[in-house]
């Protein structure tokens, strides 16, 4: 509703005459125009049409004269044809004709344009004219020349003349159809008269419609907030309200809303107010059902100590019915003995606000039933005020049978303390024992260990001693080789000695002599070195072996020492071994670890593994892995059953016990591998095909500490 | 058969007349024509030379091409050839020729040099308005002061109402050309030259020029 932003009401009052004024000046306006046109009708009819037509008629008879003169000049020419005289009358004629052109066309374009019809004659005159115009120059040229084409030519001009003639005639008719249709316009006046008739009768119309338009529109709003003001005083907040923009009727429409508001609003609190009170009705009647649910006995009573409320639980523990006691003293639920006094610890306990039980001291409370027995209680009491009137609301619980249970639980702990200072006692003694038996089991551990140790050290001797006596059984054959070629030198010696003595020492005799001495020297010294050579590798692996120091040392070159060593063992059989190593690895270790295990290894290859088999092969791979090396050592034994080889590195596990085995072996092996090398070992192995034992420790070992 | 001598007789009387009065007339004018031709091989002259004979069988349209304006005649053709032959025998130097853009200016203006140019100025004046015939006159006259000929002569060829209307002179033949020199900055006529006193070798006998006359 646009229409409606219209400023204050006063303005809307006054926008009915403002739209009858704009009206009324539209019709002045449209009544003006009519006589305005009119007027220009007559001027038009006075200005244009009647000067032209009298122009046009002159200008006719100009161009019949020229055309005239035309023939004569043409008819002329036929007698004597003077070129000169043709050119100079001709120009008259010509230029008489051009003057005509200029004129006509002046006429007809320039100063009344034509509209419709009358631009097509005009156009059609002025291009006839054109040819007329070029016809007669020619005709005069040709009859300069005395041509007889000359005649034929004005021929052609005389009919361009004709239809020139009718252009003209033509154009007068234009302007006189013009002077009638103007003639027509001014009787159309009676029309226009009739029109503005219609025309004020129908702004009367629509200047009513739109009074009361208006009306209906302004009082709209005005109804429309009546009826809301009615419908809010009838409780009915469903209201309609107009949507206006005007000021004043915006502000009655806040007023209508906030009245509207106010209502609601007051609604919405009695509702509320409605509710609580439902709500306090269901909440005593709740609360009295609670009292009387509640096990607990409650007791009200009044300033005057008369009893004003007895529950349920409170008619089971006194005997009394509510109805009975209600409005009777105190009194009566007290002993007989309590009832002198009650009085005034009553008015104490209102002074001091103390608990009611600190009144009796330490003395249990009693009560009275209606049967005359008496019972312990205990009570709360909690103040109330209502209608200035105090009341003092005692919630009493009957604790006879408590007091009692109370008794029997005190006996019970008292019982159980004695059998828990019994259990501690016996505790202490156990931890004594369990300490005691500890130790002897510590001890025996250690003992356990030491001969273990023992064990392990004598392993190591027998292993040891078996290494000095087949070192020294193989040191003994080179020894003889050598004293016997030492021998066979002195007793040669001899014979060179006596042959010289005698004079019988021949030349080839002492080049034998001298043959023998150098074989004699080589065999000697040849087996001296073999002999060195067992002795330093012996040396270097029995010291190793009884050592526990770290050195650094060549892994390749320290397993062939140690294969050297055990040289005197292997030879005795058929089986070989092949060292695959990497020459470039070298270890800062314990030697004497590597040493005694890969001869613990070798010997139970020798004595388990290769048992009753020919041409075994033992195979010892050493390689780098990052910072560890993995030492591999594999034979093709009979290998060992999975349920034995679970077992390998158990002490005292052995195959071939009674049979020499003391079941160490594999038990050093690990145990070196682990606490000597710092490193791992796992072995695996199929029956019937050998077994492999993987070891892997680091580069370096770490030194061994005080706490390790 | 006396009147059959009789009319011999006066035929022959007339034929003998004609000749005395023709003779004598080129033989008069004959001395200034040769003095106009010797300016002419001087050069520094301006020729305006009217078109040749047309054909006037046909009705002109001027404003169309020239299949459809007045041709040169076959007789204007021959005239144009002796003018030719003539101008070329006595090495009449003529620099440049301007013509008026009708086909039969143009066609003459060819006879004459090939090289020709062709200027709206010179166009027919007779068709105009008299705004349009005076403003070509003043234009056709500045053409002529201003072409300064030095060595050589300068050639118009055009239509008589152009002339006469710039300049008062009216040229009576078809092919006339009318000799003008300027003199103070102001043209100065010398005289004109017929078609029919281009004299050439192989046509000089005076009979033959009045019998072209004739024809």
């Amino acid at each position: 509703m646009k229409s409606y932003s219209l400023g204050s009401l006063r303005n809307r009052f006054l926008l009915i005459p403002a739209i009858a004024t704009v009206l009324f000046a539209l019709l002045f306006s449209a009544s003006n125009s009519i006589i305005a046109s009119h007027s220009q009708l007559f001027f038009k009819i006075n200005q244009d049409n009647l000067p032209h037509i009298s122009k046009i008629n002159q200008l006719s008879a100009q161009l019949i004269n020229n055309h005239v003169n035309l023939s004569t000049l043409i008819s002329d020419s036929y007698q004597a044809a003077d070129e000169k005289k043709f050119y100079i009358d001709g120009r008259v004629i010509i230029n008489n004709v051009f003057n005509i052109e200029e004129k006509l066309t002046d006429t007809i374009s320039k100063h009344h344009p034509l509209l419709g019809s009358g631009q097509t004659i005009s156009k059609q005159a002025t291009e006839n004219f054109t040819k007329y115009r070029e016809s007669a120059v020619l005709t005069i040229e040709i009859a300069s020349q005395g041509s007889p084409l000359a005649f034929s030519q004005l021929a052609t001009t005389n009919q361009h003349f004709n239809q020139l003639n009718t252009n003209f005639l033509d154009i007068s008719n234009f302007y006189l159809s013009n002077i009638s249709n103007s003639q027509q316009k001014i009787d159309s006046t009676l029309f226009d008269q009739e029109l503005i008739a219609v025309i004020s009768v129908l702004l009367i119309i629509i200047m009513m419609l739109v009074a009361w338009y208006g009306a209906k529109l302004m009082s709209r709003d005005f109804e429309a907030i009546n009826q809301a003001l009615f419908n809010l005083t009838q409780q009915k907040t469903d209201i309609q309200l107009p949507k206006s923009s005007n000021y004043e009727i915006a502000k009655l429409v806040d007023a209508l809303v906030q009245f509207k508001e106010t209502i609601l609003t007051n609604q919405y609190q009695r509702a509320e107010l409605n509710e609580m009170v439902a709500e306090l009705n269901q909440s005593k009647d709740h609360y009295f059902s609670l009292l009387d649910l509640t096990a607990t006995a409650i007791v009200t009573i009044d300033s005057q100590q008369h009893i004003v409320q007895f529950n349920k639980a409170a008619e089971r523990m006194f005997g009394y019915y509510a109805e009975e006691i209600i409005g009777q003293p105190l009194v009566l639920l007290l002993p007989k003995d309590a009832r002198d006094t009650h009085p005034k610890k009553v008015e104490s306990f209102k002074k001091k606000y103390i608990e009611f039980q600190q009144l009796h001291g330490n003395k249990l409370l009693r009560g009275l039933r209606k049967n005359g027995q008496e019972f312990f209680v205990e009570l709360d009491i909690a103040k109330l005020t209502i209608n200035n009137d105090s009341l003092n609301m005692a919630s009493i619980t009957d604790i006879t049978e408590r007091l009692e249970q109370q008794e029997q639980l005190q006996q019970r702990t008292q019982q159980l303390a004695r059998s828990n200072q019994e259990l501690k006692s016996h505790k202490v003694r156990l931890e004594q024992l369990v300490k005691q038996r500890t130790n002897e089991l510590m001890q025996s551990e250690s003992n356990l260990t030491s001969a273990q140790q023992q064990l392990i050290e004598s392993e190591k001797m027998v292993l040891l001693g078996e290494t000095v006596a087949s070192t020294a059984h193989e040191v003994n054959t080179p020894l003889s080789i050598g004293v016997t070629a030492g021998s066979h030198l002195e007793e040669e010696t001899k014979q060179l000695e006596h042959l010289l003595e005698t004079n019988q020492l021949s030349r080839s005799r002492l080049e034998k002599y001298t043959d023998t001495v150098k074989q004699s020297a080589q065999i000697i010294l040849t087996n001296m070195a073999r002999a060195a050579d067992l002795v330093k590798s012996f040396k270097e692996v029995a010291v190793d072996q009884t050592s526990d120091a770290t050195r650094e040392f060549n892994l390749k070159a320290y397993l062939d020492e140690i294969i050297l060593s055990l040289t005197p063992r292997i030879k005795k059989t058929t089986h070989t071994v092949k060292i695959d190593c990497d020459s470039q690895i070298n270890l800062y270790t314990r030697p004497g670890a590597i040493s005694q295990i890969v001869t613990n290894l070798v010997n139970n290859s020798l004595i388990h593994a290769f048992e009753d088999r020919d041409g075994g092969l033992i195979t010892i791979v050493g390689k780098m892995i990052n910072d560890n090396v993995s030492l591999e050592y594999r034979d093709n034994g009979v290998g060992l059953s999975e349920s034995k080889l679970a077992q390998i590195f158990e002490p005292f596990f052995t195959t071939k016990r009674g049979e020499g085995g003391s079941g160490l072996g594999m038990h050093i092996v690990q145990t070196l591998v682990t606490q000597s090398l710092k490193g791992t070992v796992e072995c695996h192995s199929k029956q019937g095909e050998g077994i492999t034992c993987t070891m892997t420790f680091p580069i370096k070992v770490p030194e061994i500490t005080e706490g390790d | 058969m006396n009147m059959r001598r009789s009319i011999y007789t006066f035929l022959m009387v007339n034929f003998i007349l004609t000749c005395c009065l023709l003779v004598p007339s080129v033989m008069a004018t004959s001395s200034q024509i040769a003095s106009l031709k010797q300016q002419l091989i001087g050069g520094g002259n301006i020729i305006y030379m009217r078109h040749g004979k047309t054909n006037y069988q046909s009705v002109d349209n001027p404003y169309s091409d020239c299949l459809s304006q007045r041709r040169l005649s076959k007789n204007g053709i021959n005239q144009l050839q002796r003018i030719k032959r003539g101008i070329t025998q006595l090495n009449i130097p003529i620099s440049h020729v301007y013509s008026s853009p009708y086909c039969q200016c143009t066609e003459t203006a060819a006879m004459m040099d090939k090289n020709f140019i062709i200027s709206n100025d010179l166009t027919f004046s007779f068709n105009q308005n008299q705004h349009n015939v005076n403003l070509l006159a003043q234009k056709l006259k500045s053409l002529m002061l201003h072409s300064q000929p030095q060595q050589s002569n300068i050639m118009f060829v055009g239509h008589t109402s152009n002339l006469y209307d710039s300049l008062g002179i009216w040229p009576e033949d078809d092919a006339m050309m009318v000799i003008f020199k300027v003199v103070n900055d102001k043209l100065t006529h010398l005289g004109n030259i017929s078609p029919q006193q281009w004299q050439t070798d192989d046509n000089t006998s005076p009979l033959k020029q009045a019998v072209e006359i004739i024809e």
